[in-house]
């Protein structure tokens, strides 16, 4: 079971708090590029906040002896400083919890490796722009397919980017001698690789050029170091259109 | 009390010289009066939303003082060009009040719940209110919505079902109840004369 759906359709579901929390960071991440889905998002956002105060209701007055009292002990976070570069940045740690999760970990990723080896931290850059280059498409598509017992697994796809980013949450760990392996499928059954997934698939989208052709997106899992063609069932596929 | 309980409602919108976000600007570096303030102003909206998401009052309380504590610690990243500083706030709450439930139960449990206990017609909800007007515009705007539109926003918002739960839960396709919530939105933002 597939479903396709627009991702600027989802605006509705954003700000009424009603997105899986996968879902949530990917149209985070399309927000970052789309300044009229953020307009909007913020008018709707605002709206159901209204919902929000029109339930209101005096708390118990010991309430507010325990808050006063838990910040009289509570250290304040600084101000994020003027001119980061990330504007992500700002709007997740704006609101706290709305941590654009993927996205940091994929910063926190480039940082990490950045006192290794300089070389491959531009490669990690590079690979974050083309993700977000791909999440902010206007003709970006999100499928998702159902939870199964290795995760779900999710697809952005860009025609005019010729791009696809795919995330598996809730992803099951491998023996150390098996990997996941992405798969283009033809109609006429034909398979071409588009890699394996990272180790932590859960944390790491991985971006693959579309292939012409391919009608479907498979996931395997195969011996460590991939295969060149599939050596067992997909564990879960997923139309590209 | 009533009167007192108005003026604290056209505070929170801003309406009054100190309004939230300046009080915000206050909190961030460290004023304690200030965050009274917004104690004062925020409190009652936290609270409520959070009882009517997680519907057990301790909880709610627990919830509450999070989401306040929240306030205090990161008031400096509030940022006034995504939105009001009650919107901010109320997406806090609603976003902690929501991984509360979702965390403490499976799915399926919650769908089991929501068959047997529909939820209470928003006018027993809006008892207490302080902002009595605003509630009631609130409710007057709702009624203004499809069923469809009016269910869908009250699964997700009030209860924190995800828009995938609210269809299944009514028998709509995912397409539909996203374009029912997103509409559903706009037709109340309108309604109410959101700006923003």
């Amino acid at each position: 079971m597939v479903k396709r759906q627009d991702i600027h359709a989802l605006a509705g579901p954003y700000a009424l708090g009603a997105l899986p929390d996968d879902e949530r960071r990917l149209f985070e991440d399309h927000l970052e590029a789309c300044e009229s889905c953020r307009q909007e998002v913020r008018g709707l956002t605002e709206t159901a906040a209204r919902l929000g105060s029109a339930v209101a209701e005096t708390p118990p007055a010991a309430l507010r002896d325990r808050v006063m009292a838990e910040i009289e002990r509570t250290a304040q976070v600084p101000p994020v400083a003027e001119g980061a570069p990330v504007r992500r940045i700002r709007w997740s740690t704006a609101a706290a919890s709305w941590a654009a999760a993927a996205c940091l970990a994929i910063a926190v990723a480039v940082g990490a490796v950045a006192v290794h080896d300089q070389r491959q931290a531009a490669q990690l850059r590079a690979e974050r722009a083309r993700i977000t280059a791909v999440l902010s498409a206007p003709d970006a598509h999100i499928t998702t397919t159902a939870a199964t017992s290795y995760g779900r697994g999710t697809a952005v796809v860009s025609r005019s980017r010729d791009r696809l980013v795919f995330t598996l949450a809730g992803s099951r760990r491998l023996p150390v001698d098996r990997a996941y392996q992405l798969w283009y499928l033809t109609p006429q059954g034909a398979a071409r690789s588009a890699g394996l997934l990272d180790t932590h698939p859960d944390t790491t989208p991985t971006t693959t050029t579309l292939l012409a052709g391919a009608r479907t997106l498979a996931l395997t899992v195969e011996p460590a170091g991939g295969s060149r063609q599939p050596t067992s069932q997909p564990i879960m596929s997923l139309p590209i259109r | 009390m009533q009167g007192v309980e108005l003026s604290q409602t056209d505070d929170a919108r801003g309406g009054a010289p100190r309004g939230l976000e300046g009080l915000l600007g206050d909190v961030a570096r460290g004023d304690q009066q200030a965050f009274e303030a917004v104690y004062r102003q925020v409190a009652a909206p936290v609270y409520g939303l959070a009882r009517r998401v997680v519907r057990d009052p301790a909880l709610a309380e627990e919830v509450s003082q999070e989401v306040l504590v929240t306030v205090w610690r990161t008031a400096a990243r509030f940022d006034a060009d995504r939105g009001s500083a009650l919107a901010w706030v109320m997406t806090l709450t609603h976003r902690r009040a929501v991984d509360r439930v979702r965390s403490e139960q499976a799915a399926t449990d919650r769908e089991e719940r929501a068959r047997r206990a529909e939820p209470p017609p928003f006018d027993e909800v809006t008892e207490l209110v302080e902002n009595r007007m605003q509630a009631e515009r609130v409710r007057r705007c709702l009624g203004t919505l499809t069923d469809l539109q009016n269910e869908a926003l009250r699964l997700s918002y009030y209860q924190g079902y995800t828009y995938r739960e609210v269809s299944s839960l009514l028998a709509v396709p995912l397409g539909t109840i996203k374009s029912r919530m997103r509409d559903g939105l706009i037709r109340l933002r309108d309604c109410l004369g959101v700006e923003w």
